[in-house]
């Protein structure tokens, strides 16, 4: 049984794929397999995952019908064997010692989830998304999700992370929606009980593709948050994470409101929006009886008397 | 034993010394030593780097109490146990083939140095993102240059007038036995250009040096290097004016310099004047302004600097007054054309005010003149004075339209 199992959704990335496995497979850590989830890639992606299945034992590939990230990944967990596991997204890759300092963090501190820090490439520069100061965090799992709540150390992206087997259980990832970790990685940190972060970045996150699913421009299906970041607060109410409550009442506004203000912005209208804006006008009478900044509340009833417009218009002027 | 050790001197440099180190640890070529010499840091870097030292066991820390960089830079070098030398500033991040390729360069051309090209960075605004900007590199004389030790030398000046990538110690990797068996330091009694000397003084001791182009150092400009009060350094024109004098000993090292080499030293001999008297600061009272005086004079004490001024071909325009005044070894002349030609270039690069009433009516005027004359000179001179208005304001403009009308330089 190896001791990681590296999962790689693949759709359309033949001009990328090679940079990605081959940083896998020159990894320090080399106990470790790689899933290749072929998600009926249109280009040379098959070939190429059946290539390095070819030469290396280490690799395994699936080819499946298209259906998306979220069903790539969770077919490469049904089929994973190691004892931890790691999503590696197709067009990014690693420096070559991330696992080894990732199982060792594990390992050392007990702990089922391990996070290190990751740096974006853009065509024309490279942002740092840290100081990458060495330093070490260990965190339970309700600090660990206020990190999420704080965009600080433990994020709510899936690809920087080394999860225990344990942690995953029967999570998945929801298929057919956008923004799937931000649905996913949270109950990941809710089932482990002890987290450790080392803030140096090995990951690198390529931001230079205009193709890629979270492309430039806003449209419908970015909307999707909303919809996790509902779910959160159901599911951080019924597990009883109350300290976290008003923290994440306060995202969870500011985000479904930004994303209603962006539809109005490049007019974006549907059923999805339609959704949206009946769950805003249900949060408007919900958040009267639980606590979140009051002027998210106002603003939330503003929009459900007043209509987007409206809103989108007093949002305009306060720019 | 390591093949190369990598040294960084640490000074205070928490916002970015991670940054640096990861840069370093994270490259492809593994077989290396990195030696973070702390300086006395009063922050949190001397923390910074005993994480990275416990994470990587490649990584050593030295400790020394503040004695400044070269003395730093001379305990990592005493330290070092790899066959070659490289040394990287702890604010500066380096390519994943950094040393690499340096190395695979020396061992390929049976070089005793390889120097390679240097990318600036700039960030833009105090929390904004990086930008590369220029680079410094070999490239005038080509892309990828080998010289034995005579053309080396013959070449000497023109590479530094040219590429201004061969004072600095970072863009390059150097043989610690060259380093050892001549007992080669960073000299501690300069307080400006003292990597300079350690160079001039290896390169003195190269049978062959080998340059690539590509910029694999990336020297970060930090925004908030930008508040930094420029402190004064003592010494500053001398020790500018002993290296000046080093080079030209390297130069003639090899016999006397051809025409075309003596005219390269000339020009970086009058840049590095300029550089240093730009460097000097603004006298607030009398006693500053005496010390001005004695550092221009000190700069007039070495012959061969006032020489320069006559033998170079390039003189930037802003301090052609500058020439006059050094030839006539007049100080305060000299002091004045330094200031004048400062505030002038000040002009030039800052952004004008808002346009005027004026401004904005002769705009328009001389708009109107560039499109009802559709070509020939009107439409030129049209569009020109259009420029110049809304580039630099109605006062620069008028003047320059003075000094083209009276046939004087762009002076006054």
């Amino acid at each position: 049984m190896p001791q990681i199992s590296v999962i790689v959704p693949v759709y359309n990335v033949q001009r990328y794929l090679r940079r990605c496995v081959d940083s896998i497979l020159s990894q320090t850590f080399s106990d470790l397999e790689v899933i290749l989830v072929d998600d009926g890639s249109p280009d040379r992606c098959g070939a190429i995952c059946d290539e390095y299945a070819a030469a290396d034992p280490r690799v395994k590939v699936i080819h499946k019908p298209n259906g998306g990230l979220s069903s790539a990944r969770n077919a490469g967990i049904e089929a994973a064997a190691g004892e931890y596991l790691a999503f590696v997204d197709s067009d990014d890759w690693l420096d070559a010692d991330m696992f080894e300092q990732l199982h060792r963090l594990c390992t050392a501190h007990g702990a089922q989830i391990a996070e290190c820090s990751y740096r974006s490439i853009y065509r024309d520069t490279v942002t740092e998304e840290t100081p990458c100061t060495a330093g070490v965090i260990e965190a339970g799992p309700s600090e660990a999700i206020r990190g999420i709540l704080e965009w600080k150390h433990f994020k709510p992206v899936a690809w920087n992370k080394l999860y225990h087997r344990s942690v995953i259980g029967s999570t998945r990832y929801p298929e057919g929606w956008l923004h799937e970790d931000e649905f996913t990685t949270y109950k990941f940190f809710a089932a482990a009980k002890k987290l450790v972060y080392l803030d140096v970045s090995k990951y690198n996150y390529d931001r230079s593709r205009t193709d890629s699913i979270t492309g430039e421009a806003f449209r419908e299906a970015n909307l999707d948050s909303c919809f996790a970041l509902r779910e959160r607060r159901e599911f951080l109410h019924h597990f009883g994470f109350d300290e976290l409550e008003e923290q994440d009442n306060n995202v969870y506004c500011w985000v479904l409101l930004d994303r209603l203000y962006q539809c109005y912005r490049n007019r974006i209208a549907g059923p999805k929006v339609d959704a949206v804006l009946a769950m805003a006008a249900e949060d408007a009478v919900y958040f009267e009886s639980h606590p979140v900044s009051p002027v998210y509340l106002l603003q939330l009833q503003l929009l459900r008397d007043n209509g987007l417009k409206a809103y989108g218009q007093m949002r305009d002027k306060q720019q | 034993m390591p093949t190369v050790s990598v040294i960084v001197p640490v000074y205070n440099a928490e916002n970015y010394l991670g940054w640096c180190i990861n840069s370093i640890l994270k490259q492809s070529f593994r077989d290396l030593e990195l030696i973070l010499v702390n300086d006395g840091s009063t922050d949190g870097s001397l923390e910074i780097c005993r994480r990275y030292a416990a994470l990587d066991s490649r990584v050593r820390v030295l400790t020394l109490e503040n004695s400044g960089v070269s003395a730093a830079r001379n305990a990592g070098m005493q330290a070092a146990q790899g066959e070659f030398i490289q040394f990287v500033d702890s604010d500066d991040v380096v390519s994943p083939d950094f040393t690499g390729k340096l190395l695979e360069t020396l061992r390929f051309c049976d070089a005793d140095i390889a120097i390679c090209g240097i990318q600036v960075v700039e960030q833009q605004g105090e929390n904004g993102g990086y930008k590369a900007t220029h680079q410094f590199s070999c490239r005038p004389l080509g892309h990828f240059c080998v010289m034995v030790r005579p053309l080396f030398i013959q070449n000497m000046a023109r590479l530094f007038w040219e590429t201004c990538c061969m004072e600095g110690p970072c863009n390059r990797i150097y043989r610690t036995s060259i380093i050892r068996e001549n007992g080669l330091e960073f000299p501690l009694d300069m307080s400006y250009g003292e990597d300079c000397m350690f160079n001039i003084e290896y390169y003195s001791r190269c049978r062959r040096a080998a340059l690539i182009s590509q910029p694999l150092y990336y020297y970060l400009w930090h925004f908030q290097h930008a508040s930094l009060a420029r402190s004064h350094k003592p010494n500053l024109v001398e020790n500018q004016m002993r290296q000046v004098m080093a080079l030209r000993r390297l130069c003639e090292s090899e016999g006397e310099m051809t025409k075309p080499a003596a005219q390269a030293l000339a020009n970086y001999c009058v840049g590095q004047c300029i550089k240093s008297l730009n460097m000097l600061p603004h006298p607030q009272d009398v006693q500053e302004l005496d010390e001005c005086r004695r550092e221009v004079m000190r700069m007039l004490s070495y012959p061969e600097a006032v020489k320069s001024f006559d033998e170079a071909n390039y003189i930037p325009p802003e301090y052609a007054p500058l020439v006059g005044a050094v030839k006539g070894c007049d100080v305060d002349g000299i002091l004045n054309a330094v200031a004048t030609a400062e505030k002038r270039l000040h002009q030039i690069n800052t952004p004008p005010p808002r346009p005027g009433f004026a401004n904005r009516v002769l705009a328009k005027l001389f708009g109107g003149l560039e499109r009802l004359f559709r070509k020939g000179p009107v439409h030129k001179w049209a569009r020109i004075m259009r420029l110049n208005l809304e580039t630099m304001g109605l006062k620069i403009t008028f003047r320059r339209m003075l000094g083209k009308l009276t046939g004087r330089s762009a002076q006054g």
